[in-house]
């Protein structure tokens, strides 16, 4: 099978997909749990946030169906769009964060539960220092280790320059450094 | 533990994160609701060809990806821009171009060129506006507005109406741009354009001896084609709907012949017909090409219109019932015809019929109306009137434009010629221009 006929059966899955209400909701719950979980991963475990970004990926991906060339794998492309999704989240976020003042407090309060979280080791500690750091770090975190993107793009994606991400990448590993604890301390 | 190592292992904490999890059933069948009325709506979009078209184009990764690069983006637009600078410029160009009506069939109505006391005037359709054409010293009869509505052409002669030769001249249908087409015609007849509005056909004599029928470039370039004599001396050649051939008349009867003046064949012969043709045309060729229609009086003297096609069959006569007709025209259309017609003792009367001669309408409010021109849009006629007024006796000689359906009065155009008896031939010719 050749690149581009791939391609096309892919571009035809997800055509074939809207072409009836019975085989969309097949194709949704086929392929829902995959994008669910990217994002929840990425939100620090929030999830109704993770529910609500994924229905908006799905909303977008209906919307620009005829964007999908099928060159990628389905899964990918809704991936691809959640994670726009998630950067606009992160970007509100951070905006909010900022008309609020919070972001100092919220660092704080993070790092004060550090004790508690260090020895835990489970990914719900995980989650919760994650959700405890601000927009920006949760953002450059999500992009940069989960992701893999490179930091070029993932400052693309958030709107800064690949300078100020990779230093907002160190501050971000910091930050959750110290928020969760010795264990990442000591060696 | 180095920066890098220390690195290292925040991520690994991070990526445990990365593991499988289903979303929650009920919050799977609430989205599902909510999605799938737009699913809905997109199918329905995908199934318009508009959605065909553009899903077609979007996924097709050529196109894709030449779009991906900025710089062919920018190219893009400015290949964009020059195409709609391009557009306004054919949009200014074509405007600037005026649309022309088709040489047959209906058509707008334009102005109407008539003569008055030796010079030709043009009226808007409505009778007003009259204006005379700047065409110069002499005397001008007889103008024609070409098919296409752009020029006319007529007779001018030097010294004093109607006498002497006459030179055929063609101008803008505002009367600038005159253009001499053939000087000094004797016994010029009248002049027919053909179709493509390109050439003319007259009969008259470039020098002694009988007359001749002529076709001639309207923008005077070349010497005109003679298409010879047809015995005795050839009048009144009109062309065809095609513009291939020609129907002109002699004392031998009617013939068809070629736009060179090959291959002339006799339709009617003149044995049985004193005289072909009463001011103005000596037959019509219908608009499909098939029929002419022609005015002829017989031997007993009486004047009628007939009908003959090429098919070889005898003529028919559609002036039924009467004891004159004369001055038949098709309408624009083909499906009628105009003629005058002997009325209750006080003159001719304006009578339009099928092509079988069933009379379909009589207008006989005023008497010694003649040579009917039909409006483009063959909903309105003008005739000339040299007994205008309710006593019917001789006066200064009218134009005036009837109204078919009878919902508006008639138009009066004074036309008077330089003298009472001075009435041309040819009472009025309209512009056709493009429909609306």
């Amino acid at each position: 099978m050749t690149a581009r006929t791939r391609s096309v059966e892919a571009a035809n899955e997800l055509q074939e997909a809207l072409a009836s209400d019975h085989a969309f909701e097949a194709w949704y719950r086929r392929t829902l749990p995959r994008v669910y979980a990217y994002v929840l991963s990425r939100c620090g475990n929030d999830v109704s946030l993770a529910e609500e970004l994924s229905q908006l990926t799905f909303v977008a991906a209906i919307d620009r169906r005829a964007q999908f060339d099928g060159r990628s794998d389905i899964v990918t492309w809704l991936c691809g769009i959640a994670r726009h999704k998630l950067a606009d989240h992160f970007r509100a976020m951070e905006r909010d964060e900022r008309r609020r003042m919070q972001l100092h407090v919220r660092e704080i309060q993070a790092s004060e539960g550090a004790a508690q979280l260090a020895n835990l080791d489970d990914r719900a500690a995980i989650a919760d220092v994650l959700r405890s750091l601000p927009a920006a770090h949760r953002a450059v975190l999500a992009f940069v280790v989960l992701d893999g993107l490179p930091v070029a793009d993932a400052g693309r994606l958030m709107g800064r320059s690949p300078g100020a991400t990779q230093s907002l990448l160190h501050r971000a590993r910091e930050s959750f450094r110290r928020a969760y604890g010795g264990e990442l301390g000591d060696d | 533990m180095t920066d890098g190592r220390a690195d290292l292992r925040v991520d690994m904490q991070i990526r445990r994160l990365e593991t499988p999890v289903r979303p929650d059933e009920a919050f799977v069948s609430a989205s599902l609701a909510d999605l799938l009325p737009q699913v809905r709506r997109a199918r329905s979009r995908d199934a318009s060809w508009l959605g065909r078209l553009s899903r077609g184009l979007a996924v097709t990764p050529r196109i894709r990806e030449w779009w991906a690069s900025p710089r062919r983006v920018a190219l893009g637009g400015i290949l964009v821009l020059i195409a709609l600078v391009l557009f306004g410029l054919l949009v200014v160009i074509i405007g600037s171009h005026r649309r022309l009506p088709p040489p047959f069939g209906l058509a707008g109505n334009g102005r109407i060129a008539y003569v008055e006391q030796g010079h030709v005037d043009t009226a808007d359709l409505n009778g007003g506006d009259r204006r005379q054409l700047p065409l110069g010293p002499g005397f001008q009869t007889e103008p024609r507005f070409s098919p296409d509505g752009t020029r006319i052409v007529f007779k001018h002669f030097a010294q004093s109406p109607n006498q002497g030769p006459a030179d055929v001249e063609v101008a803008d249908a505002d009367g600038l741009n005159l253009v001499v087409v053939t000087r000094a015609v004797t016994g010029l007849s009248h002049i027919s354009w053909s179709p493509d509005s390109q050439d003319v056909a007259f009969s008259g004599a470039l020098g002694p001896g009988a007359d001749h029928g002529y076709v001639a470039h309207a923008d005077g370039s070349g010497s005109p084609v003679d298409l010879g004599t047809f015995g005795t001396g050839a009048w009144d050649p009109t062309w065809s709907s095609d513009g291939t051939r020609l129907v002109i008349v002699s004392e031998l009867g009617m013939f068809v012949v070629n736009r060179d003046g090959t291959h002339s064949s006799l339709i009617v012969g003149g044995e049985t017909v004193k005289e072909f043709g009463q001011r103005g045309e000596a037959a019509e060729w219908s608009p499909d090409g098939t029929l002419i229609v022609y005015t002829a009086i017989d031997l007993n003297d009486s004047q009628q219109v007939w009908v003959v096609g090429l098919d070889g069959l005898p003529p028919r006569r559609i002036s039924l019932d009467t004891s004159l007709g004369r001055d038949a025209t098709w309408s624009p259309d083909g499906t009628r015809l105009a003629y005058m017609r002997r009325g209750s003792g006080l003159g001719p009367v304006l009578t339009i019929c099928d092509p079988t001669g069933r009379v379909l309408d009589i207008l006989p409010r005023a008497y010694a109306w003649y040579q009917p021109i039909w409006s483009p849009d063959g909903t309105k006629i003008v005739v000339t009137d040299d007994r205008p007024g309710p006593d019917n006796v001789p006066g200064p000689a009218v134009r005036v434009i009837v109204d078919l359906a009878r919902k508006q009065p008639d138009i009066i155009i004074p036309a008077p010629g330089i003298t009472p008896d001075d009435v041309p031939d040819w009472a009025a010719s309209w512009q056709r221009v493009a429909k609306p």
